[in-house]
């Protein structure tokens, strides 16, 4: 006669130790971590814009109230609309720039120069996109 | 009733790309998609390749495409399948195609064979020279992966396996996930090692058509998530 085990049982492995594929783990990780922050994010600009201030009243000197006119002192209210539009900038590139890496390695990867040059290419027009809106935030905007 | 079956046929050895068999039958609303095309095969024409064995849901070997989804023939009745009198059948996506209904299931079967689907415990016997106990909730962890059949339904429904037949496939994980969770398994680490791969269970983006098209109704994606958390956080519970 034995005796019947009872309960569950937990066990735990060892961290995975091959490097590429934690980056695979972090990617993943970051792609759920972005993406809802980014979905709030760009929740609360369209309902700051469209029902707070209405479309109506949409205008360049109500982007210059809120961010700051360009080469004067900012105060903390537009330094964090700034950093509220740098972050859903930066996220987005990076969220829209591991997607892209993941469909080119789907379709591509096994053509490893294919693969490297158009990920160059993507690569260098989004530094190019990710650059202009750093400036525009970095400098405010302008008063007509 | 009246059936209208429309057929993607192709034979390498005549044809040049593949063409659509439209056959005419009369068929009882309670007839399985199989039963059709038995008819076709057996009245029509002979020519009609296709696979299956034991006709009741079990060996999986009649995954087909039907009317756009992943199912087995042998498990679709003609009266839930039926759209204007007419059913669409075509070979499974993302496997070269030798005859008709038949696929190179290769590479499937190879990425099943590299998750090691095999219950690894180097450790004595029990004293008693008998089978190795395990508790009824720790089987109960890992039994919706103990149904699955390999019909491949979930794995050729998979859009991250059409871009890439590289990706190991739910179905390879469900298996892996069989083992892992298994708390008598002791390789769980070189499984999960596997899996990590770049081509391991990342390439999944959570689209939900495995579960959809299971002939067993296995929770594919919640298996596969279950195995990335146990990937993210080394814990196997």
């Amino acid at each position: 006669m034995t005796t019947q085990p009872l309960g569950r049982t937990i066990r735990t492995v060892k961290p995975i130790p091959q490097a590429r594929n934690n980056f695979e783990r972090t990617m993943w990780l970051f792609m759920r971590y972005s993406g809802l922050a980014l979905t709030l994010l760009a929740l609360t600009h369209f309902g700051y814009q469209h029902i707070i201030v209405g479309t109506q009243n949409i205008t360049t000197a109500q982007t210059v109230n809120n961010w700051g006119e360009a080469g004067k002192s900012i105060n903390l209210g537009q330094f964090a609309w700034r950093a509220y539009y740098m972050a859903i900038l930066g996220l987005a590139m990076l969220h829209g720039m591991n997607g892209v890496r993941q469909i080119a390695w789907d379709y591509i990867g096994n053509n490893k120069t294919a693969y490297t040059v158009f990920m160059g290419i993507v690569v260098l027009l989004s530094v190019i996109v990710t650059i202009l809106g750093t400036l525009a935030l970095i400098f405010g905007a302008t008063a007509k | 009733m009246k059936l209208h079956l429309k057929i993607k046929r192709f034979n390498p050895e005549h044809d040049k790309k593949p063409w659509w068999g439209e056959y005419d039958l009369d068929v009882e609303p309670g007839d399985r998609i199989l039963d059709a095309l038995h008819e076709v095969k057996w009245t029509l024409d002979g020519t009609l390749a296709l696979r299956r064995s034991c006709a009741h849901g079990v060996c999986g070997s009649d995954a087909m495409r039907i009317n756009g989804r992943n199912r087995l023939a042998c498990k679709c009745l003609i009266k839930d399948e039926i759209k204007n009198g007419q059913i669409v059948i075509e070979p499974i996506l993302g496997m070269r195609v030798l005859k008709d209904m038949i696929v190179d299931m290769d590479p499937f079967f190879a990425h099943y064979r590299s998750i090691m689907p095999f219950l690894v415990n180097d450790t004595p016997l029990p004293a008693n020279g008998r089978e190795r106990l395990q508790s009824p909730e720790d089987r109960q962890r890992f039994d919706d992966s103990t149904k699955c059949i390999l019909c491949a339904c979930c794995t050729t429904s998979c859009p991250s396996f059409w871009a890439r037949g590289e990706y190991i496939g739910p179905a390879a994980i469900v298996q892996a996930h069989r083992f892992i969770f298994d708390s008598r398994d002791q390789a769980a680490q070189e499984r999960l090692e596997i899996l990590s791969d770049v081509d391991g269970v990342w390439r999944c983006r959570t689209a939900f058509n495995c579960t959809e098209s299971c002939p067993r109704d296995i929770k594919v994606t919640k298996t596969i998530g279950e195995v990335k958390e146990a990937l993210r956080t080394g814990v196997i519970a």
